[in-house]
């Protein structure tokens, strides 16, 4: 049985000050209702994806599902930080596979700005071991920049080609309604701009925002019955990598990604030269970079040179909804917002960032700084 | 060549508070197995552990192993702090509460002898490369904090010799070098801490219990790490066994200069529902089996030359403040109280210092039963808001066996991390 999705939302992402965390769920849930052709009492459980550390309401998932009236149904949360709502798909993946529910609606919601900026790095911190990391106040920026640090000393990559990555997030994001920045910048611009944690530039970091995105997921029966253009989950690989940069082998690479992109290969029976377009998990520009290389896109040490190819037109276009980097960073919708970019290509209506006859799409959700990882492949 | 460090030691002063806002009162004590190497570490030593089933060692230290699965850990693998930096990163926008130090450079180090460490780094004048090598040593900041010092270059007069445990566990100051010791109870727990504690400080050490495999194992543990010990089965309420557990001390060592009567039970029931059975044998432990062991070993300590000894009883703050469903507990250790004032007087002629170390709420086998309700109530009731742990009282012991406590007799050590003040 294939399970297909049959329905996409996504909020505006940004500082949403105007609504609570139930509304902001109810935008991308409506969106993705009315594009299923669903109604609300077909829909057989809900898996919430966020990260609740952030959010005033607690348990979230309870008060989101009454605000949808999707009582009684079931619902629960999967949190496994940036890649919360990845984590939500593939449970529902699971779900239906094993025939207990036929469709299920995964939201991803995050409103991360009640808390001032201070203390979402803080938070974030805490995400590192915090015996003896985080007394240091590492950050993830911090993090990434030690990455950023060992990349550029093994392998020559340069402040120029991180920025270049900004740029052309920042470019496709400049086209995307829903993202959080829409404009152009330049590299000179990215280069100029402040340091956060050397040598990662405030242009080379996402932001922190609220957002949320929906995706409804059925079975291969209702999908083809209910919609022209079911996308099709064709792979899941998943995987972890200590969580401790105390114990990691190597820090130039996430070997979660690598690994849960092997296992996704495999089981679309495909490899990285079959995909025509993908979203990556570019929370900071060299997260891009070392995405192209474990996804097996390049080379091991020729990221930084690769981003010209990850144009329109180019080897394979990514990020061309503005990737995180320019659509912004609410950690729990991330991995919902990144398949609702897939869909949208894979079913041709992505518009003016449209990839022509794109058919295989990937995307790759790195939750934490590296700890864990989800790759999931999906097809026309 | 070492670079000055004065602006990292300054940053380093802000510490206590910062971590106060970070939420940590005290992140290293966070484990037990933390708890146990902060003495090294305020000492400047990076001690981690080791294995005891695949010898393999770890830093940080860690209380199971990654490889084998196993729980059984020694300390005492001492780093060289001698390393390498693997990336760093100048902090500009740092989480709250560490305003006040940027700019920071946090770095990774990996150690020549394996493991690694994050720290701060003062990059000084030159610029900073992946690669540098670096010496770490450990510093004690706002009296009780300990922080890493990364410097660039080696110095040999700071070089601290690389050591294995296997050769040489004895690490401590020998306060104990040379004597003999008898702790009882020393199967688990806190006599088992006191055990391996006694056994670094240079002392030799009877090890005494019901269980024979458990003193077998921590006898046994002494000794692979070039300790002597041997286990002897005793039951403290049996005069017969203590006087065995004597003689063959005598037999094996000819002497002994320290005893330890840390051999207790506890066993709950309300006053209504408690039976003459459950009462006297909470009794026949606590208190008759400290009064077994004093007076068995009042023959050796009155005729030995030169006259001079130890004997440590332990009570309880259960008896300073008694315990609901612990009335024979409570009152058994309060009996030790007394009963120890009591030995301290009659034995000072023969230059014997007797004294009780009061315990609070300790992790062993005997609380690990405890309801969390009541564990996480009485943590919040603790001043330094932490279990205690059998290496917090064997701190203790050691002081009370060594010279340093010559002029104690009759004393009460509280050790409860001010729970009942």
């Amino acid at each position: 049985m294939k399970i297909g999705i049959v329905g996409i939302g996504h909020s505006k992402f940004g500082r949403r000050d105007d609504v609570t965390v139930q509304e902001l769920a109810f935008e991308p849930f409506v969106e993705a209702l009315n594009d299923s052709g669903l109604q609300r009492e077909e829909i057989d459980a809900t898996i919430i994806g966020a990260s609740p550390v952030y959010m005033t309401q607690r348990s979230i998932a309870g008060p989101v599902t009454e605000y949808l009236g999707l009582n009684p149904q079931p619902v629960w949360l999967t949190e496994a930080a940036c890649s919360s709502s990845a984590s939500a798909l593939r449970t529902a993946y699971a779900l239906i596979k094993s025939k207990m529910h036929d469709t299920v609606l995964v939201l991803g919601v995050q409103k991360m700005l009640e808390n001032p900026t201070s203390e979402i790095l803080k938070i974030m911190g805490r995400t590192g071991d915090v015996q003896w990391e985080a007394p240091y106040g590492t950050t993830f920026a911090n993090y990434y920049a030690m990455y950023a640090n060992a990349h550029m000393t093994k392998y020559g990559t340069t402040s120029e080609q991180l920025a270049k990555v900004a740029v052309k997030n920042h470019f496709y994001g400049s086209k995307n309604s829903k993202a959080m920045f829409q404009k152009e910048i330049t590299v000179d611009k990215v280069l100029e701009s402040r340091i956060i944690s050397s040598p990662l530039h405030l242009y080379d970091c996402c932001a922190n925002a609220d957002g949320s995105a929906a995706l409804i997921v059925s079975n291969e029966e209702i999908s083809k019955k209910i919609s022209d253009t079911p996308i099709w989950v064709e792979g899941l690989g998943a995987a972890t990598a200590p969580f401790s940069l105390l114990t990691r082998a190597e820090l130039s690479t996430l070997s979660s990604a690598v690994e849960a992109s092997r296992s996704a290969y495999t089981q679309a029976k495909i490899d990285p030269t079959n995909i025509d377009v993908a979203e990556v998990h570019d929370c900071f520009t060299i997260a891009e970079i070392m995405a192209y290389e474990d996804l097996g896109f390049t080379e091991r040490g020729k990221g930084g040179e690769f981003v010209e190819n990850t144009y329109i037109g180019g080897k394979v276009p990514i990020n061309v909804d503005g990737g995180l980097k320019a659509k912004g960073h609410p950690v729990g919708a991330t991995g919902c917002s990144q398949v609702v970019g897939i869909v949208q290509q894979l079913r041709g209506e992505a518009g003016q960032c449209q990839v022509d006859g794109a058919e295989k799409g990937l995307t790759h959700n790195v939750g934490g700084h590296g700890q864990y990882c989800l790759v999931h492949v999906f097809s026309r | 060549m070492l670079v000055a460090m004065a602006s990292i030691v300054s940053s380093m002063s802000f510490r206590g508070e910062m971590m106060k806002q970070f939420g940590y009162r005290d992140y290293i004590s966070q484990s037990k197995v933390g708890a146990q190497l902060l003495t090294s570490l305020k000492e400047g030593k990076l001690e981690g552990t080791q294995c005891t089933k695949c010898n393999i060692s770890y830093y940080p230290p860690r209380a199971y192993c990654r490889e084998c699965l196993s729980d059984g850990y020694i300390i005492g693998f001492i780093f060289s702090g001698k390393g390498t930096i693997l990336s760093f990163s100048e902090v500009h926008v740092p989480p709250a509460g560490f305003e006040r130090f940027t700019p920071y450079t946090v770095c990774i180090v990996e150690l020549d002898e394996g493991g690694r460490l994050v720290g701060w780094i003062d990059p000084g004048s030159q610029s900073l490369k992946i690669g540098d090598k670096v010496r770490v040593k450990p510093e004690v900041i706002e009296g009780d904090r300990v922080v890493y010092k990364i410097t660039r270059g080696s110095s040999p007069d700071v070089d601290i010799k690389a050591e294995k445990i296997a050769q040489n566990l004895v690490t401590g100051s020998n306060k104990l070098q040379g004597k003999v010791a008898i702790i009882t109870g020393a199967g688990k727990g806190i006599g088992r801490e006191i055990a391996l504690k006694y056994a670094r400080e240079g002392a030799i050490v009877v090890v005494a219990a019901r269980t024979l495999s458990d003193i077998e194992t921590v006898a046994k543990e002494i000794k692979q790490s070039g300790g002597e010990a041997t286990p002897i089965k005793c039951d403290v309420g049996n005069v017969k066994s203590v006087q065995q557990l004597i003689e063959k001390t005598l037999e094996r060592y000819e002497t002994f200069d320290i005893l330890v009567n840390n051999a207790g039970i506890s066993k709950s029931a309300l006053i209504s529902k408690m039976t003459d059975d459950l009462w006297n044998s909470v009794i026949n432990v606590n208190l008759k089996g400290t009064f077994n062991c004093i007076r068995a070993v009042i023959p050796h300590f009155s005729t030995k030359r030169p006259l001079g000894g130890k004997i440590i009883n332990f009570t309880s703050t259960a008896a300073k403040y008694g315990n609901v469903g612990q009335s024979a507990y409570s009152a058994s250790k309060w009996g030790v109280i007394a009963l120890s004032k009591s030995a301290a007087r009659e034995l000072a002629t023969y230059k014997v210092n007797v004294n009780c170390i009061m315990p609070g709420y300790i992790e062993t086998a005997m609380t690990a039963d405890t309801p969390s309700v009541y564990k996480e109530q009485t943590i919040a009731q603790i001043p330094q808001m932490r279990i205690g742990y059998p290496e917090d009282v064997a701190k203790v012991a050691v002081f009370l066996a060594s010279s340093d406590s010559d002029y104690m007799t009759g004393s009460i050590l509280q050790v409860d991390g001010g729970l009942r003040m």
